[in-house]
């Protein structure tokens, strides 16, 4: 491994947890074959389209389509291994729930960074996989 | 970082008390909306054998589940359209959804969210983060559980179908008496409504006899541990009912009370004793009644030194009421005979011979005419007497039964305890023997108990009722004992003697039913069958021309006694036509003796006729010389026991020899009885003796045998 792949794998861990994409990779080796590039693939591709409803409610301020994104958004990041994010979504889940967002824009926007930092990082592993 | 180092975790956990085969095939309903969740989900599932199917909403996996029945529902809890415990109550409510065992996805975090999932009917629940590799033993644990959780309602409902088709109530009480669960038996008595009863103490829904000794039972039980069984009878409104009760511990908290209701079967068993022990036409307790009845009382009377009279009452003439009125006659006067006994009880118990509280009675009829009254006491001896005069009171007046006037008596005996017979049949027997001798003495009167009466009578009755058939139905008949002269040894005479040919018992010796004869009189009949057939068979043997000029019958002290008696053998001996010097009568000293003066006018007139009188028995009672010398007697016959005796040279030889020599002073012949060696013989030629009877020159035997002796002398 050299010195690049070597950040560019700590990058990935600040955002990925990796024991839970260990779990996944033992599920794989137990039987399910590419199950981890599938999964990665099915995040990548499902992600996006919460991702952009999300900020539209954000946007327009309805709690209750908030709390549904980010739930279902929330529970796709903690299979990935996506677990910071997971716990963004889930505040800001629990404040739509209680229909008071302390500041939504702040969190739409560590949100977003955030998700771009967790699909850079599973793009990595897809990369890694294929090599 | 070797990616494809995941040995640690890729392998998966052994678990072999997991049968693979165990769930294989079943199919698993995952519905989230994630779908990465549905991929993992899968993937993981289908690794261990399961099939899946997918739904990604709560609607979707109600439509889902009733297409395909899954075995087994794993649901995420927030999802659009239909969220999972809205969708897990809808499925609880579907066909056979109820049980289906139905496992909610929730954080960790959220215990609210993991209440109400099992409030929404969540069969367990399911932790995110997932653990991928479990997941599937996870499911099949969960499967193999809702199988077992089937199995057991399987059994259950088994057992409770079992249990409902019982016809027993069933209480399931706490230590406490508390009910916990029940169920309502057929007896209608018993039936309640569950609320009524669960979670109530016993007393607050049995009638409270009945609670009182179940709880008192339910507590033994949880005591000792052992299961119980009694018998209740409850009263509500004025029915009876029996229950009968078992009781069983179960754990170390719970007994379980099976009650029967038994009432029928007791009313049956009820129905079946009083069938058993009362005469069905009277009503009154029957022979088997009495015997258990006062073999109880005499039982406890022993240890109290206490009394007790057993009377038995015999309708005098009832036979003859009943062949000449008919049954049903004889059946109402049955029912009034036991009317009037209760009649009679009554007034001794009102009356001063009654013994008060402390006495009890019973009446009871022993069959046909038979009635038994028992007294007891456990203080007093009973009056017999006075209860007696009570009785026979009700008996004085007559009574109109289906228009017609009958009257009829009893005649009543009686027996005591203790002075009569300790034991049942003593006292029975001995009243009876009583009751039979009231009987003979008459009809319509009463006698106690004595010892005097002899033990035999009651043999002795039925041989009387025997013996006045006996003539009719000719099983009397006569044998002939040869008279021989012992200076001759030629046949001079026979000696008639009775024989009684009894069609069950066989040869019955004339000591044992003569006296009866001469007890009821039958004697009169009898002797002068005797004396006809001894005239004819004697007319026979002379015409025949036979060397034999007398004929000897005996005769009993009550045929003498009859006032007629001498125009009685006149005109048998007339209608026989023959001479009467060829008879003999032969008369005991006793007979003599009693009513001597009597005797000697009417034996004078006898002899007069030309018959000749002998004495038989000689020596054996008592004689007065001077009497003896002045009755018309012909001959004395010298008693067997002395004969007997001849050859040992005793005193009753002497006698003998003493005997022959006063008879031929008084000229008297003399007959030897019962000889049976040639040395007697010898010894009586000696002495002189005229004449000799017994087994040494023939028994008594046929009067076809005996002419076969005449035939040879005359040849």
């Amino acid at each position: 491994m050299n010195k690049t792949e070597k950040g560019e794998n700590q990058a990935s861990c600040d955002s990925l947890d990796q024991s839970v994409l260990d779990g996944l990779r033992a599920l794989e080796s137990s039987g399910s074959i590419d199950l981890l590039s599938r999964v990665i693939n099915l995040y990548l591709s499902s992600s996006i389209d919460l991702v952009r409803l999300l900020e539209a409610a954000c946007d327009s301020g309805e709690c209750e389509k908030i709390e549904q994104y980010a739930h279902g958004l929330k529970s796709s990041c903690n299979n990935v291994g996506a677990l910071s994010l997971g716990h963004y979504l889930e505040s800001l889940e629990a404040e739509a729930r209680n229909g008071m967002i302390k500041d939504v824009n702040k969190s739409l926007t560590t949100i977003l960074h955030e998700y771009d930092r967790v699909t850079a990082a599973l793009t990595q592993e897809l990369v890694l996989k294929c090599r | 970082m070797s990616l494809n180092n995941s040995d640690s975790l890729g392998h998966q956990p052994d678990l072999p008390f997991l049968d693979a085969d165990d769930c294989s095939g079943a199919v698993v309903l995952v519905v989230d909306d994630d779908p990465t969740l549905r991929l993992l989900m899968k993937e993981a599932l289908q690794q261990v054998g399961f099939q899946v199917m997918e739904a990604r909403d709560g609607q979707d996996a109600i439509d889902l589940f009733q297409q395909i029945i899954p075995d087994i529902i794993l649901m995420d809890v927030s999802m659009p359209v239909k969220n999972g415990f809205e969708a897990c109550e809808e499925i609880r409510a579907l066909p056979y959804g109820r049980y289906l065992p139905i496992l909610m996805m929730t954080g960790l975090d959220d215990m609210n969210r993991v209440k109400q999932a099992y409030k929404a009917g969540a069969t367990d629940f399911l932790v995110k983060p997932i653990n991928w590799v479990i997941l599937g033993h996870r499911v099949r644990y969960m499967l193999r559980s809702a199988k077992t959780l089937e199995q057991l309602r399987e059994s259950q409902k088994n057992n409770q179908a079992l249990i409902d088709s019982l016809p027993d109530t069933i209480v399931k009480v706490a230590i406490n008496g508390t009910v916990l669960d029940y169920k309502a038996g057929d007896g209608g008595s018993l039936k309640m409504d569950k609320k009524d009863v669960i979670g109530y103490k016993l007393d607050a829904f049995l009638p409270k006899t009945l609670a009182t000794e179940l709880s008192g039972l339910v507590l033994d039980v949880f005591k000792s541990g052992e299961t119980a069984s009694k018998e209740f009878t409850i009263k509500l409104k004025r029915n009876k009912y029996v229950y009968e009760g078992r009781l069983i511990k179960i754990g170390d908290y719970e007994v379980v009370c099976i009650l029967r209701d038994i009432t029928e079967r007791r009313n049956s068993e009820e129905k079946i004793h009083y069938l058993a022990y009362n005469d069905a036409l009277t009503t009154l307790p029957n022979r088997s009644f009495f015997n258990e009845w006062v073999s109880n009382r005499l039982s406890y009377l022993r240890k109290l030194n206490g009394f007790l009279s057993v009377f038995i009452l015999d309708l005098d003439n009832f036979k003859q009421i009943n062949d000449t009125l008919g049954h049903n006659i004889g059946d109402a006067l049955l029912k009034s005979v036991a009317l009037r006994l209760k009649q009679a009880i009554d007034t001794v118990c009102d009356s001063q011979h009654g013994c008060g509280d402390e006495c009890e009675v019973l009446l009871s009829r022993f069959g046909s005419d038979e009635f038994a009254v028992v007294f007891v006491h456990p203080r007093h001896a009973i009056p017999v007497e006075a209860i007696a005069s009570e009785m026979h009171k009700e008996f004085s007046h007559s009574v109109e039964l289906l228009g017609h006037e009958i009257f009829i008596t009893a005649s009543i005996g009686s027996a005591s305890f203790p002075d009569d017979g300790r034991d049942l049949n003593a006292l029975v027997k001995n009243a009876d023997t009583a009751m039979h001798h009231s009987k003979r003495h008459g009809q319509n009167h009463f006698r106690s108990y004595s010892r005097s009466m002899n033990a035999r009578s009651m043999d002795r009755l039925t041989l009387e009722n025997s013996l006045r058939k006996a003539l009719d139905s000719n099983e009397l008949l006569l044998h002939y004992q040869p008279q021989v002269n012992l200076k001759t040894g030629k046949i001079v005479g026979a000696e008639a003697l009775i024989r009684w040919q009894h069609p069950e018992r066989g040869l019955i010796s004339p000591d044992r039913f003569i006296p009866i004869a001469e007890d009821t009189g039958l004697i009169n009949s009898i002797g002068e069958w005797v004396l006809g057939e001894a005239c004819k068979q004697m007319k026979h043997w002379v015409d025949a021309g036979y060397d034999i000029n007398r004929m000897a019958v005996n005769l009993s002290s009550i045929q003498l006694r009859q006032p007629d008696f001498i125009h009685r053998i006149r005109r048998i001996v007339s209608s026989v036509g023959i001479a009467p010097s060829y008879l003999e009568f032969e008369l005991t000293e006793t007979t003599l003796m009693r009513n001597a003066e009597r005797s000697i006018s009417l034996l004078h007139e006898i002899r007069d006729d030309g018959l000749v009188l002998s004495v038989d028995d000689f020596g054996t009672g008592y004689s007065s010389l001077s009497y003896l010398k002045r009755f018309p007697i012909d001959a004395l016959k010298i008693d067997r026991s002395f004969v007997q005796d001849l050859e040992q040279d005793s005193d009753d030889a002497a006698i003998t020899f003493a005997i022959i020599a006063m008879a031929h002073n008084l000229n008297l012949k003399v007959i030897a009885e019962g000889v049976e060696t040639p040395q007697q013989l010898q010894i009586l030629q000696e002495h002189e003796c005229d004449e000799g009877q017994g087994y040494l020159f023939g028994r008594p035997q046929l009067p076809i045998e005996f002419e076969e002796l005449l035939k040879k002398q005359s040849d």
